[in-house]
């Protein structure tokens, strides 16, 4: 909060910072030292609690000698912890303890605080997996929903992201987002081609193999699509690719730049950044690449829109300031507002699916921070600290943040919490950024 | 305060080893924008028109961060490209705009475009036929000079005059 300038003690810290600043314009290592300070000031992680976690116990799925059913009781593990609904309970000797070494032992449960217990089988059944999970109510000391989920064989952790979308399904009434994909660029030093894995960094593969620059992937609401900016025809056009037969055709290929892509929560239409009339300015587009109309006009550069999920505005970045920053609008191009004034740079918006954050990042001296605000440009909160971070890209919850950042030296897909929590690198080979979160399929 | 002084000293021990780690590393790969032998080499094309012109008589211009307006050094480079290209009319170029790595993707390709296009817009106002002259961008997306340094992003802010068609 400190770190808006509408607040006053902004002022005072700034004056803090000053005779620092001096030191450090000599030193021509100015930014080194100003994160180190902003880390020092603690900045405050702001006040909105989304969810309080429900404790659950997760029994291992039977047949339990086997390394299958094991890895994926680990799975739905791991994913019930990382959706932020749940606190999976650890089974350790003391628990054992308490439980008197029977599992089903509600009373013991209850005693350790855990409100749910979850178990399963899995089956193979023509070819095909089969698993059958009881969720139970420790309080009420019965089994309140039983449900089956099917699997391919080889394919365990596809299982196990399902089941866990379904018990995440019960308790909030909206799927998982386990069995989300994400698309990102992957960079070998020349070509730059789209690539997909799983949301917890599994199962990396290429999406494009056509020895081109191919970036900004962005997912149609049902994921059924994907558009991206591609060089493939020596000009900047945008590609929409059909996700079933991965076949791409071009999506608008005007003279200049046709890039930034964002799909309305509808999927009816599309904004995107053009400059076919001279500069880069934002256009709504249908679902077969015409224009319905202009957004933004004027000589400075208008780009990067991303709709709210409400269909009614979109944030976007200009340099009409002088310097980038965050602007939001109506999707008529009406009713302009100015929402960050950062000193640096405010670039990359991205409307949260809650409607009310928009994250986006910072420039200070070399580096990118990743923060959100709320839909007003108040109460900013920073959620990385180190290296450049940059493109952040919400989940379909809305309480996760994909993004790139060259912490280690390359830059490399990271996801965390909407707090900035749970830091976890998803890719590691060669340089990859620029990443997209799907829908739920 | 105290915290922050020790913090301070570390950083300042660190930076002076990765300065003298850093600095020898870096390879000039490019002359400087202007030199003496660039202002040349046009000057010798104009008696010789059945010589093809090279990818050198063609220099590239280069920016200030987060800029597009041309220097008035970057200025004569054009001054002497427009020249190169009057003497041969039948050239055509594309112009590629190129940004360094810091800054978004999408700002980048923009910022790239506009690079790209002040120096068309400078070469049409000398009498270069716009038919001859395209442009594309590859924002940060192509970067020449792979380092994370000044040194490598002031090359990689850049417009290349690259010939299509002789």
């Amino acid at each position: 909060m400190i770190l808006n300038p509408l607040n006053p003690r902004f002022k005072i810290f700034s004056k803090m910072l000053f005779p620092l600043l001096f030191f450090a314009i000599f030193l021509l290592q100015m930014e080194n030292l100003l994160a180190q300070t902003e880390i020092e000031a603690k900045i405050s992680k702001g006040a909105i609690k989304y969810i309080e976690a429900v404790d659950i116990a997760v029994i291992d799925f039977t047949p339990k000698d086997s390394t299958f059913t094991s890895q994926i009781t680990q799975v739905v593990k791991d994913d019930l912890n990382y959706s932020l609904y749940f606190r999976v309970a650890k089974i350790d000797t003391f628990v054992m303890t308490i439980l008197g070494n029977d599992l089903y032992n509600m009373d013991g449960w209850y005693q350790l605080g855990v409100q749910y217990l979850l178990d399963g089988s899995i089956q193979v059944e023509e070819g095909k997996l089969k698993a059958t999970l009881n969720l139970a109510d420790v309080l009420r000391k019965k089994v309140i929903r039983t449900f089956e989920v099917k699997g391919e064989v080889g394919n365990l952790r596809a299982l196990a992201h399902a089941i866990a979308d379904e018990v995440v399904l019960d308790f909030t009434g909206q799927k998982g987002i386990f069995s989300t994909q994400i698309a990102y660029v992957n960079w070998t030093g020349g070509n730059k081609e789209i690539y997909l894995c799983d949301y917890d960094g599994y199962n990396h593969r290429p999406l494009t193999k056509d020895l081109s620059l191919n970036l900004s992937p962005v997912w149609s609401p049902t994921g059924v699509q994907l558009i991206y900016t591609s060089y493939k025809r020596h000009n900047v056009d945008l590609w929409i690719m059909d996700m079933n037969t991965k076949q791409s055709k071009i999506f608008t290929s005007f003279p200049g730049l046709n890039s930034a892509a964002a799909w309305s929560s509808t999927g009816e239409n599309i904004a995107v950044t053009l400059t076919k009339d001279g500069n880069a300015e934002i256009y709504i587009v249908n679902t077969e690449g015409k224009v319905i109309r202009r957004l933004t006009f004027g000589r400075a550069i208008d780009s990067s829109p991303t709709w709210s999920p409400n269909g009614k505005e979109i944030a976007f970045t200009s340099d009409r300031s002088g310097y980038p920053q965050i602007f939001v609008m109506d999707t008529d191009g009406a009713n302009v507002r100015r929402l960050t004034y950062v000193d640096d740079q405010a670039d990359s918006p991205c409307w949260s699916p809650r409607g009310d954050r928009i994250a986006f990042v910072i420039r200070s001296g070399m580096r990118f921070n990743v923060y959100t605000m709320d839909v007003t440009g108040e109460n900013l909160n920073r959620l990385t600290f180190e290296g450049s971070n940059e493109n952040p890209h919400w989940s379909p919850d809305g309480l996760h943040i994909v993004f790139s950042s060259n912490r280690t030296g390359k830059y490399q897909v990271y996801t965390m919490n909407w707090d900035g929590a749970n830091q976890k690198m998803l890719t590691r080979e060669e340089e990859n950024y620029n990443p997209s979160w799907s829908p739920r399929f | 305060m105290r915290k922050a002084s020790v913090l301070l000293a570390g950083i300042l021990i660190l930076l002076l080893f990765t300065f003298c780690a850093k600095k020898p590393v870096v390879k000039e790969e490019t002359k400087p924008p202007v030199s003496q032998e660039e202002k040349t080499t046009p000057a010798e094309n104009p008696q010789e028109g059945t010589q093809q012109v090279t990818q050198e008589d063609l220099q590239p211009v280069y920016f200030d961060f987060d800029k597009y307006d041309l220097r008035s050094g970057d200025r004569e480079i054009l001054n002497l490209n427009a020249v190169v290209l009057k003497d041969n009319p039948t050239v055509k170029i594309r112009i590629e705009g190129n940004c360094d790595e810091r800054g978004t993707v999408e700002y980048n390709l923009a910022l790239g475009e506009r690079r790209a296009s002040a120096a068309r817009d400078y070469l049409i106002n000398l009498g270069i036929d716009s038919d001859r002259i395209s442009i594309i961008s590859y924002g940060k997306e192509k970067p020449k000079y792979s380092g994370h340094n000044e040194e490598s992003w002031s090359k990689n802010r850049r417009d290349d005059f690259i010939i299509v068609s002789q």
